[in-house]
């Protein structure tokens, strides 16, 4: 065999061998998210044990009422919001990561959550909402229809004269701002238990979780995955440039429409229900691309799996941090992130 | 297989870069070199052959107009390679040339992604860069890159090949590598190949055609010799130059001193 070939031959199985290596961390992830949800679901101030967890779920007539109360609508509703809203907001943050092509796009730093912190400030200190929305779901519709709009707003202002990609994110980190002030205003204004209201809401936290609205954020997801699926291929291509991407026949402006759409559903859902939680939706992605790479059949999936796990982790950590205590687990998303983050930065550039 | 251009006038927003180019009709199984200087309209053209720009005039490849088509069924004929890749894409050079591939149908279709990864390694391999495979786009030197540009270029296996200074990058050898290997391309599948070079000896030695653009309009147009002649490196690269026959019969420009 000559030497050509001898590359050839070694190149191919080496492409094989890194697909199913990728294919093997996606596994390995969601055996940990699996296994992060269960010590979720076994953690928590009333000192249930995993044992009496484990009853309670395979069988749950058998649990006396206090316990299989505290397991099916307190502790299950937490832990399955935190992988869903987790997954939701890193799979966001990759697509707008990938379609603006900037590392520092996320719901967060481009005004998503600062909107829906507007939406929900209206909404405790003035009780404004939309008419026909019920009283206990007028916080989170506004939170919604605000994180929603200021995606479709950040899209029509950088169709205006043809803005190009980073004038989109410049824009995105102008409306932080706007809307952040519009938000002091109204604390300025607020009476003392609306502002206290206010700031605990800004906070993020899993306490929200129910059952409607877990299924509400599954359904959202379920709805979006398949079109984010089909995309995959577009995507991937696209990060070899515009241009170029173009020259493959793929439409960037639709395929960026697509993409943010699904964006502002899932971190519009996501940020209505359990708040700000930030960190995720950049983070999540981050780890993923250091882990996968970008080839987005992998990036994708990898990126939910690593923001489900991730806040699972946050959740956990948030009932240990102070004994008896749950920390609201938009702070402890950070306190907990930031390290994984450093670490996995730190090791991928030993490697290298 | 022929491309034709009748009064192309390109632009970005109000500004016009190219005015009323039009060109002989480009055959297939020929290579046509772009020249001119800095700034003069070359990758503009390029870009509008493409059908990345907004356009007034015609292109039409086989007496179908490009304008009216869908980037996806443009995408089928035309290959354009830009001049850089972008930096910071954490991907390897299989997985580029496996997502080029399976972006949009081909003229063949829509690959298997095992089909697609076997075809991404046969060209590999023609280009000399088997072992390049796996490794990220990040890692590699400038003229590794700009190989594995082109390499996402013609694994779509087009009929119309768009290269923005395919060589700018590469040493002598590979200069010369891809420069033959686009020959060979274009000779065996008949492909328009239209490329945009600086070096006019490498333009004179292996394009059929020359067309020369200075200051957003086409100057020249026509063979080597017919083009690159003292007087038109004059008035369009404002250089005293002579254009002589090296001791194996290639045409060679030589600048001498700027006029």
């Amino acid at each position: 065999m000559s030497g050509a070939t001898l590359a050839v031959a070694g190149a191919a199985a080496g492409y094989r061998a890194l697909v199913l290596r990728r294919v093997a961390l996606l596994a390995l992830l969601t055996v940990l998210l699996i296994a992060s949800l269960l010590l979720d679901v076994a953690t928590g101030p009333s000192r249930l044990g995993l044992a009496d967890v484990a009853r309670v779920l395979l069988n749950p007539a058998s649990a006396s009422g206090p316990v299989s109360v505290i397991v099916w609508d307190v502790r299950l509703p937490y832990a399955v919001m935190a992988v869903l809203v987790g997954a939701a907001l890193a799979l966001a943050g990759a697509e707008m990561q990938t379609v603006l092509n900037n590392p520092l796009a996320s719901p967060f730093t481009l005004g998503v959550s600062s909107a829906a912190s507007l939406g929900a400030a209206l909404a405790i200190v003035l009780g404004v909402g939309l008419p026909w929305v019920p009283q206990e779901w007028l916080l989170s519709g506004n939170a919604f229809l605000f994180a929603f709009l200021s995606v479709l707003l950040l899209r029509s202002l950088s169709r205006l004269r043809g803005a190009g990609v980073e004038a989109l994110v410049l824009f995105g980190i102008a409306l932080v701002f706007a809307f952040n002030a519009a938000v002091a205003l109204l604390q300025f204004v607020a009476t003392e238990q609306a502002l206290q209201q206010l700031v605990f809401w800004s906070m993020g936290s899993l306490a929200r979780a129910t059952w409607p609205k877990i299924g509400i954020l599954a359904l959202a997801l379920a709805v979006a995955i398949p079109f984010t699926a089909r995309a995959a291929w577009k995507l991937t291509a696209l990060r070899l440039g515009e241009e170029r991407a173009l020259s493959f026949g793929i439409d960037a402006n639709r395929l960026r429409d697509g993409a943010l759409l699904r964006v502002s559903l899932l971190s519009a859902v996501s940020v209505a229900f359990v708040g700000t939680i930030g960190f995720i939706g950049l983070v999540g992605p981050h780890a993923a691309r250091l882990m996968v790479g970008e080839d987005h059949r992998f990036f994708l999936p990898a990126a939910a799996l690593c923001g489900a796990l991730l806040l699972s982790l946050s959740s956990v950590a948030s009932k240990m941090l102070v004994p008896g205590l749950m920390v609201p687990v938009g702070i402890v998303t950070a306190l907990v992130g930031v390290p994984v983050f450093v670490a996995l930065v730190f090791t991928r550039g030993r490697r290298s | 297989m022929r491309l034709e251009v009748e009064r192309l006038t390109l632009g970005y927003g109000r500004r016009t870069i190219l005015a009323e180019a039009s060109l002989e009709p480009l055959p297939g199984g020929a290579i046509t070199a772009l020249i001119g200087p800095n700034g003069a309209g070359k990758s503009t053209l390029l870009r509008g052959l493409a059908g990345l720009l907004p356009a007034r005039g015609s292109v039409r490849l086989d007496g179908e107009e490009m304008a009216g088509q869908s980037l996806e069924r443009r995408a089928r004929s035309i290959a354009y390679m830009p001049q850089s890749l972008p930096q910071g894409v954490a991907l390897t050079v299989m997985e580029a040339l496996v997502g080029a591939l399976k972006a949009s149908p081909t003229a063949e279709g829509m690959p298997s992604a095992r089909a697609a990864a076997e075809r991404a390694l046969a060209l590999l391999e023609r280009l000399g860069i088997a072992e390049l495979a796996l490794v990220g786009l990040d890692r590699l030197s400038g003229g590794q890159r700009q190989l594995a540009g082109l390499a996402q270029a013609l694994v779509r296996r087009p009929r119309v090949l768009l290269l923005d200074e395919p060589t700018s990058a590469l040493d002598l050898r590979h200069q010369l590598g891809v420069m033959r290997l686009v020959r060979e391309l274009t000779l065996q599948h008949g492909l328009v190949t239209v490329l945009v070079v600086h070096d006019l000896a490498l333009a004179a030695r292996f394009a059929d055609r020359v067309v020369m653009i200075g200051e957003g309009r086409v100057r020249a147009q026509g063979t080597p010799e017919e083009t690159l002649t003292p007087a038109m490196l004059a008035e369009v690269y404002g250089v005293s130059a002579r254009v002589e026959r090296c001791s194996h019969g290639h045409l060679q420009v030589l600048a001498d001193a700027p006029l």
